[in-house]
């Protein structure tokens, strides 16, 4: 049986190599959790300790006598708000242009598809000069405009493909039962679209809750701070104190991976801009 | 001679058993339809011989060689698929050259260039050679899955349901063509097909499957006219065979099917037969309808279909619900009361229990 | 409200669907003119002025653009973002794609390592350079133990050149391969597997299935792969600020953190303005450049 031999040996090959991509992919993760939980002395000592002798969570109460839970705030409240504005714009642009030949609806699709492309590095100083014009640097309401202008657009593609794929006949049969057009949108079309606002919501959530280089420029006091921020002015007050740091890194990233864990399958067309196909 | 054989094979995919031992004997030159519901097994089997599954157990030979552990395109075969699998990127002659250059050996690209030109004019292709795929029509990919599976002159042929994307029309027309490529190249051909009207009308002999058994080999008059089981019965033909439960009373030349109104006196070939419970199968042939009284089952229309030179109606006798033929002039309407005629010569019994064939039906 | 959807679609058709899209169009198209065009337009405005801190001055013409494209440390930025932008770019690909063929079936296995190979991608970049700040910096006592058994003196990375642009860039693959994988799997998975069969039967190697099948109906994908993955890291700017710094001595300093230290450090406007706007058309101009080249492989599919 050296057929059964050769899968074997495949099968054993397989698992090395996937450990191997596992250990680069998660090794800072896991050498920076382990870090955050040793006791200050331990974090510096040559050569470190692969899994910590002594456990302390000493980082994690200097981080909430240093403000966290009002930045983990301010992060949800941006993050939820800029969901919630992208999924209702985003919807209703989507369905319009799924559904509907209006005029200008190629100019629409340009603009979707352009701002999608615009590097959000060369919007930085023009958007910070705008901001300061009119008044919006340092509030919560800025970001929030801010991301939901940014996300909103891949929203729509993705609301736009998936609309398409629930069939005209449902909206014309409600119409036909009595329904206006807003009405059949909202109580039939909106309900059948759980899949992909979820995706949306979640693409959105990630990008808002992950930012950071919008959020350091356009705000920078203390009481509208968002948790990334927070983790980069940590990288300037704590100086070389890698303990709180790494502390701070884990809480800021521990609820993405955990709804990343929960709600993978959509996770990934809200990345393919609702597949890429050939 | 033998071409393939299959002996013992058995493969399940985790707990569901998709073939569950297969001893299958396919003579050169034969057409042989693998014929069956989805599910059934017949595209494993086809699967286990093109080499894109491996068997559990059991041996696959194919000519002389034993190739359970040949890669697919050790084994001499070619194969179309369902989709045709046409090469989307590459024009039809790259698509029909494509077995030739795959081996990377032997071939020039003037022997290339002959031999596509060659397989192109036979199938009546040849217009098409610098196309697209997506630029052709249905039937044209169909014709060109068909070049490229018979460029390499390989020892058998696999065709996986080729004809299920076309349309009605062309699918018959398909069917002919197929037929007498057959009869030209004189290749093995084994054609995996669910439908019953495709397997009767090109095969040499069909293999019936069911949930991962073979459940008869035989020639196409022979899977008609002799099923071997109920589920056969069944499955061939136009439409659902009428069952009929009852019993066989009498014997020795004096055996009588009795079912409620019906008592069908039984041919020879059916005598011998011991008294007992039996399943009486019937074709919408076998049964013909008349308005008025007479002899003959009472029945009562439900509908009637037009179906070309005759009408099939559906009628209600007692607790049955049976299809028969009726004249065309007879305008059989719902409602009507009619009386039905049984030909003894198209009869089938079944063994209630083991489903299998008793006996019957002319030879 | 209802009433007046109700008289909008019996008053002609036609119009009143026109009129009905244009409104669910209209609050999106409000925002991105808001904060996506109006910015632009502004910085624009901005570019062609003179600008003291936040004061607006007189009209310059394109002093700014002369300015930022005459100053040594912009036209650096523009050497440091192609290498390190074309160096992430072949790194991040080649990984990516050997992610997507590896990690292509769908086996338990194969499914939970995509999860795990999309970990650094959906966590904050600021937190993953940070981390890889930390893991790479002599503090960790990392570099030491493993630069020890290749037998290499141990030495700070973020001090050599090279070394601090090699950090980048694994940062980048590092976290954006699983990115490429994912579009590439996309692509991967629209070739119905029929066709592998087929090639299989007509003989064709692993190898020869692989660049006569896979690559070229896979030409789509990759071109859509390594265009967002090049605009990515053209304007990459969180790598940059957070692993290296643009340190030592401004070698890994590029384009986006040239313009970040202009804007916000040194808080000339006027210039980061034009820096902007260069950096916008440099964009522009290479989307539409890459899409041509590519143009003639959509004909065939």
């Amino acid at each position: 049986m050296n057929y059964r031999r050769a899968i074997l040996l495949r099968k054993a090959i397989h698992f090395a190599i996937n450990l191997t991509i596992a250990a680069f992919a998660l090794a800072p993760l896991l050498w920076g959790l382990g870090s955050s939980l040793k006791p200050t002395n331990r974090i510096l000592q040559v050569p470190p300790e692969i899994i910590p002798s002594e456990i302390t969570f000493a980082h994690y109460y200097t981080l909430i006598e240093n403000d966290l839970f009002r930045y983990m705030g301010n992060s949800a409240i941006v993050s939820v708000a800029s969901v919630a504005l992208c999924l209702v714009l985003g919807a209703l642009a989507g369905y319009a242009l799924s559904r509907f030949a209006f005029p200008g609806r190629k100019g629409v699709m340009l603009i979707v598809i352009t701002v999608m492309s615009i590097p959000i590095a060369s919007l930085l100083v023009p958007t910070y000069t705008l901001l300061a014009n009119i008044g919006l640097l340092n509030s919560r309401v800025g970001l929030v405009l801010l991301y939901t202008a940014y996300e909103l657009p891949i929203v729509i593609w993705i609301m736009f493909g998936y609309f398409n794929t629930i069939p005209r006949q449902l909206e014309n049969a409600a119409m036909i039962d009595g329904y206006g057009r807003f009405e059949a949108f909202r109580r039939i079309v909106v309900p059948l679209s759980g899949p992909g606002l979820i995706a949306s919501g979640l693409f959105v959530l990630i990008a808002a809750w992950n930012d950071f280089v919008v959020a350091v420029v356009m705000t920078s006091a203390e009481a509208v701070r968002t948790l990334p921020v927070a983790v980069y002015f940590y990288l300037g007050f704590f100086g070389r104190e890698w303990g709180p740091l790494l502390a701070a890194s884990m809480v800021s990233i521990a609820p993405i991976i955990l709804i990343f864990v929960l709600f993978q399958k959509y996770f990934v067309s809200g990345v393919t801009g609702g597949g890429v196909k050939g | 001679m033998t071409a393939v054989r299959f002996s013992g094979v058995r493969k399940s995919f985790g707990s569901v058993t998709a073939l569950a031992g297969l001893d299958l004997d396919i003579r050169e030159g034969e057409f042989v339809s693998l014929l069956g519901p989805s599910g059934s097994g017949k595209t494993t089997t086809l699967n286990l011989l093109a080499g894109l599954l491996d068997a559990d157990s059991g041996d696959i030979t194919i000519g002389d060689r034993r190739v359970n552990d040949l890669p697919p395109d050790r084994r001499d075969i070619a194969m179309v698929f369902q989709n045709y699998a046409l090469y989307p990127h590459m024009t039809v002659f790259e698509n029909i050259a494509f077995p030739l250059r795959a081996r990377g050996r032997g071939y020039d690209e003037r022997a290339i260039r002959a031999k596509v030109e060659g397989v192109a004019d036979s199938l009546g292709v040849a217009a098409l050679l610098a196309r697209y795929p997506k630029e052709l029509s249905g039937g044209q990919q169909q014709r060109i899955a068909l070049g490229r599976a018979m460029v390499r002159d390989p020892k058998v042929f696999l065709l996986d349901e080729p004809l299920s994307n076309l349309d009605a029309r062309l699918r018959i027309r398909m069917r002919r063509d197929i037929k007498a490529l057959h009869s030209r190249i004189r290749s093995t051909i084994v054609y995996v097909t669910h439908d019953q009207a495709e397997a009767l009308t090109m095969s040499t002999r069909i293999a019936v499957f069911d949930q991962g058994h073979l459940q008869q080999f035989d020639t196409p008059h022979a899977i008609y006219h002799r099923p071997a089981n109920m589920f056969v019965a069944n499955f061939v033909g136009e439409r659902e065979i009428n069952f009929v439960p009852g019993a066989i009373e009498g014997r020795n030349g004096g055996a009588t099917f009795v079912s409620g109104d019906i008592v069908l006196p039984l041919g020879e070939r059916q005598s011998g037969l011991r008294p007992g419970k039996a399943v009486l199968g019937l074709r919408t042939e076998a049964i013909s309808a008349a308005p008025g009284e007479g002899p003959g089952v009472p029945a009562t229309v439900e509908l009637v279909e037009l179906v070309g030179p005759e009408l099939v109606a559906y009628v209600a006798a007692g607790s049955l619900r049976l299809s028969c033929r009726a004249a065309l002039e007879s305008g059989l309407q719902a409602g009507d009361k009619v009386r039905l005629a049984i030909d003894p010569a198209q009869v089938h019994l079944f063994d209630l229990d083991t489903t299998m064939s008793l006996a019957g039906g002319e030879s | 409200m209802r009433a007046w959807w109700r008289r909008r679609r019996n008053g002609g058709a036609k119009a009143g669907a026109d009129a009905f899209a244009l409104r669910l169009v209209a609050p999106a198209l409000l925002i991105e003119f808001l904060f996506v065009f109006a910015p632009l337009a502004l910085g624009l405005y901005y570019s062609v002025h003179s600008v003291r801190y936040f004061q607006l001055g007189r009209f310059v013409g394109f002093d700014n653009y002369i300015a930022v494209l005459t100053s040594p440390a912009v036209l650096n930025s523009f050497v440091v973002t192609a290498i390190f932008s074309f160096g992430s770019l072949i790194f991040t690909f080649v990984v990516g794609f050997a992610l997507a063929l590896h990690l292509e079936r769908d086996r338990r296995a194969a499914v939970f390592m995509r999860a795990v190979v999309l970990v650094p991608y959906v966590i904050s970049m600021l937190v993953g350079s940070l981390l890889l700040k930390w893991i790479l910096s002599q503090d960790s006592g990392v570099p030491q133990s493993v630069l020890g058994i290749f037998g290499i003196t141990p030495f700070s990375i973020f001090a050599d050149s090279s070394a601090a642009m090699g950090a980048l860039i694994y940062n980048a693959v590092w976290r954006d391969a699983a990115f490429a994988m994912i579009l590439l799997l996309a692509g991967l998975k629209s070739i119905p597997l029929e066709l592998y069969s087929a090639a299989r039967v007509d003989g064709a190697s692993a190898w020869y299935r692989f660049y006569r099948l896979t690559l070229p109906l896979l030409r789509t994908p990759m071109l859509i792969t390594l265009v967002r993955l090049l605009m990515h890291f053209m304007n990459s700017l969180t790598f940059q600020l957070i692993l290296t710094g643009g340190g030592p001595a401004n070698t890994t300093e590029t384009v986006a953190l040239r313009i970040y230290r202009l804007g916000f450090e040194d808080y000339a406007l006027g210039r980061a303005n034009a820096l902007s706007f260069v950096v916008f058309l440099i964009n522009v101009v290479m989307i539409v450049l890459l899409t041509r080249l590519f143009r003639p492989a959509e004909k065939l599919r």
